[in-house]
């Protein structure tokens, strides 16, 4: 059993050995992965460029492909259709999905906040309703929170919803506002306020008279519909509102839990094509007699991109697995309970894919920036990661501020760990001892001393600002900061320890420690801000600094990158 | 009906082959495994069949245990049940396939065996024709259409070939071969995958069969394709004529 089984609890834990990762998937599993691959390479890669055209039509077309073949059935509960399977296969599809971001946006769309709401919060007679049709893309459905005025402050919604006369309707009024899959839904999750004041959630069908707007021309992820949702007197039933009234936060906030979570699987799936693209490129492409892959610099980057991609994946796998173990007895419990690792996820693994993409772009060199190149539109659509599932700002600010909620309402022990970091930092050679029999052992344990210390620093910080800590947005970002390199880079070690004694068991420990060395100085940035704000009396940034002992990082690139090349290449 | 179909275990078309480096064979250690996908063909058109007629479809792979992978996939995309004959890893050529095909087939007396015309590895395109002397059954091979009348028992086939399609008509039972636009196979879905795990699957091995499968054909050595050479630019007609003469393409 994992000794890591509630949220948060890693901050005061040693990544365990006994870490999921993607190589612990089973049979099943592998086929549900080779199906999806194979769909995804045969029907969806090939209308890439009719999709990038906006048709959106081909985009519902091949929704409902996918929906026949049972990809949305995962994770629909069996009472109702569905397959009811583990987070874990979820995330994989969510990766492969990655082969089109057009597409995997409208298929996340449709399941993590689309139907995710209903699988939590749903009436029986709501889930019997609408779950069987989901779960086979019958009816595709959107979520619509977001309102002109209503983006980051997303509670401050105009649109109202007023209860008729009889109390068996509520009509609608109001408009939102980015609305993806709007163009092709049958069904929406609408969030309004009830008599202008008790925010709550509906599910809508389209047929009622729900409107639409244009479709937006966006900078990326042009093969998605992404519109507004104009609602005129819609009439919707009683028995269709979701939750309870005035709960709506609670069906909005607990769907974005999913959907943040699995930006995880989209930014790993994406890393991974993007390295095999830029890679494959680099290999053909010829410059002073010489395909540039052989270039240090080029191998450089190739190294940078593959060990992102692996913190990436070994933070989400880990993730989704202690979400599907939590047995918490409602489902959004688990997910809920995870919340903090799930917001790691998307602000970390947007950053991570914004950079490998960004790279990928750089290795292509001129051709990269031609439409003809499929580094130009991963590059666009990209963009929007940061900016969609809660800005990245707001996701930074979120993640402290869950800790604290957390800490305060006693859910952990937050004033036990920052004890227990006080003494491991007093009394280094405990640290040296807990991370003792891990593969990347000195990182692991310049990661645990940065871990610890930013407890500590995390509680000056808190008990400094007290209620004010709100405005002291910089530093809680930076905490942020801290605490997703952290994650991804103890997530990675952990998982090439568990792997320590197969063939790739090198490769994999070569990558853990280049992730820890590339993403430690932000980490140590994040102190100096945080101690230039709060006081350095313990000089914490320089003794995190100097906790990570310098290694040969260029042999270590080189490895790293002629290994990711073999293996790509032989494909 | 009873429909009979093959699931050979082949490498992916998308892979890179590498030779061992005695020349043996190819080196199997990196590279991904599928359905032949003539096979895929086969098992697509008896699942289309029992889909219309009723009946079952009974997928055969012969190979290692690593087999049971393609028959879990046929199994997945809807077939009923499947059957490994487990050879422990010996060399069989097309003779021992089809005779052991053919035992298989006396147990199992199905209606129709489909199976891929060729497989993609070995290109061979023997073992159907082999299998259909052996029980003494019609066969028609390279199909592209079949349809099958259960009331006359018999399937009328078409065949592409140069310059036109020939209709056949075969009585059943028969064995016919999928050529490549018999259909396009389907992919498994997830609620099959799911399932596959539940459906029947029973290994048999070789040796239990009682069929003498000792090859009559020995495989000497395996050897990669010559490299090829890069092309060459000229600068107009007169050049590019000196070149081809020089390269022995002209032959004055
Ligand atoms: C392609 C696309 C698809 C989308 N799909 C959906 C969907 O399906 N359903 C849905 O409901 N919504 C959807 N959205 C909306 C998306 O969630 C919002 O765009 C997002 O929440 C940000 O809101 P906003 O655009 O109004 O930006 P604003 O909230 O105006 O933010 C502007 C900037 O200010 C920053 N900021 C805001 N508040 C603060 C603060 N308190 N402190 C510090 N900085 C702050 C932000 O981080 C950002 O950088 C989609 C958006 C896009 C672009």
């Amino acid at each position: 059993m994992s000794t890591n089984q509630k949220g948060c609890e890693f901050m005061t834990q040693v990544a365990p050995a006994d870490i999921f990762t993607p190589e612990d998937i089973n049979e099943e599993q592998k086929m549900l992965k080779e199906t999806i691959e194979k769909f995804m390479k045969e029907e969806v890669v090939p209308r890439a460029d009719e999709m990038e055209k906006g048709k959106i039509e081909v985009t519902k077309e091949l929704l409902k492909k996918a929906g026949e073949m049972g990809m949305f059935a995962i994770e629909i509960p069996k009472e109702y259709g569905g397959l009811g399977l583990d987070k874990v296969s979820a995330l994989m599809v969510t990766e492969l999905m990655m082969y089109n971001a057009s597409f995997a946006v409208s298929c996340e769309a449709h399941v993590t906040i689309g139907s995710y709401p209903i699988i939590f919060f749903g009436t029986e007679e709501q889930k019997k309703k609408y779950l069987p049709d989901l779960a086979y893309a019958k009816k595709i459905s959107a979520y619509a929170l977001t309102e002109p005025q209503a983006g980051s402050d997303a509670l401050n919604s105009k649109t109202v919803a007023t209860p008729t006369s009889d109390g068996k309707y509520y009509v609608l009024n109001g408009t939102k506002q980015f609305i993806t899959n709007a163009g092709i839904a049958d069904l929406f999750i609408i969030f309004a306020k009830v008599n202008g004041k008790d925010f709550t959630a509906f599910i809508v069908e389209e047929e009622w008279g729900v409107k639409t707007g244009k479709e937006e021309e966006k900078m990326g992820q042009k093969g998605s519909s992404t519109r507004q949702v104009i609602l005129e007197d819609v009439k919707v039933p009683a028995e269709n509102v979701l939750g309870e009234i005035g709960k709506g936060h609670k069906v909005a906030l607990n769907a974005l839990n999913v959907g943040r979570m699995r930006l995880g699987g989209s930014a790993g799936g994406g890393g991974k094509l993007l390295t095999e693209i830029a890679v494959k490129y680099a290999a053909e492409r010829v410059q002073f007699g010489r395909p540039i892959i052989e270039f240090p610099l080029i191998k450089w980057k190739i190294a940078n991109m593959i060990s992102k991609t692996f913190a990436i994946q070994s933070a989400s796998y880990r993730t989704a697995d202690l979400i599907d173990k939590a047995q918490l007895g409602e489902e959004w419990k688990a997910f809920e309970e995870f919340a903090v690792e799930a917001t790691i996820l998307k602000v970390g693994g947007s950053e991570a894919l914004r950079y490998i993409t960004d790279e990928a772009v750089q290795i292509h060199g001129g051709y990269g920036y031609l439409k003809e190149y499929e580094v130009e539109r991963a590059y666009r659509d990209e963009r929007v990661n940061r900016i969609y599932e809660g800005t990245n700002e707001i996701n930074r600010l979120n993640i402290p501020e869950m800790i604290i909620r957390r800490a305060m309402r006693g859910r952990i022990d937050f004033f036990g760990w920052v004890q227990q970091a006080q003494k491991l930092i007093d009394n280094p050679s405990e640290i040296k001892k807990i991370v003792s029999g891990h593969t990347a052992q000195d990182e692991l344990y310049a990661i645990e001393f940065a871990k610890r210390s930013l407890l500590i620093l995390a509680q000056r910080m808190f008990s400094k600002f007290g209620e004010e800590i709100q405005n002291e947005q910089e530093i809680l970002a930076e905490f942020s900061n801290a605490l997703i390199g952290i994650y991804f880079a103890e997530s990675s070690v952990a998982r090439a320890t568990k792997h320590q004694n197969k063939p790739y068991g090198k490769y994999y420990e070569n990558m853990a420690k280049f992730y820890t060395h590339t993403t430690f100085p932000e980490i140590v940035q994040a102190f100096r801000v945080i101690e230039s704000r709060v006081g350095d009396s313990y000089g914490f940034a320089e003794k995190v600094s100097s906790a990570l002992t310098r290694i040969d990082m260029i042999s270590l690139s080189r490895a790293i990158a002629d290994e990711t090349i073999r293996i790509i290449l032989q494909k | 009906m009873k429909i009979l179909v093959t699931a050979k275990r082949t490498p992916d078309p998308y892979s890179k082959i590498k030779l061992k480096p005695d020349g043996s064979g190819i080196d199997t250690s990196n590279i991904k495994f599928v359905i032949n996908s003539f096979d895929e063909i086969a098992i697509e058109e008896g699942l289309r069949k029992k889909e219309k007629f009723g009946g079952e479809v009974v997928v055969v792979s012969i190979g290692t245990q690593e087999c049971v992978e393609q028959i879990r996939t046929a199994l997945a995309m809807g077939a009923d049940r499947g059957i490994l004959v487990d050879t422990g890893g010996r060399y069989l050529d097309q003779l021992g396939v089809a005779k052991i095909l053919a035992r298989i087939v006396e147990d199992e007396k199905p209606d129709l065996v489909i199976l891929g015309k060729q497989a993609i590895d070995d290109d061979a395109n023997q073992v159907s024709q082999i299998l259909a002397e052996l029980l003494g059954w019609p066969q028609a091979t390279f199909a592209s259409k079949v349809d099958i009348d259960l009331n006359s028992k018999k399937a009328v086939v078409e065949r592409e070939v140069d310059g036109g399609i020939e209709v056949d008509e075969v009585s059943l039972p028969a064995v016919i071969s999928a050529d490549l636009r018999l259909n396009q196979p389907r992919y498994a879905s997830l609620p099959g995958i799911m399932k596959a795990r539940q459906k029947p699957l029973k290994t048999v091995k070789i040796e239990d069969l009682k069929v003498d499968v000792s090859p009559s054909v020995e495989v000497l050595k395996f050897e990669a394709p010559p490299q090829r050479q890069g092309g060459k630019k000229v600068k107009d007609v007169d050049e590019l004529i000196q070149a081809l003469k020089e390269s022995k393409v002209l032959p004055f």
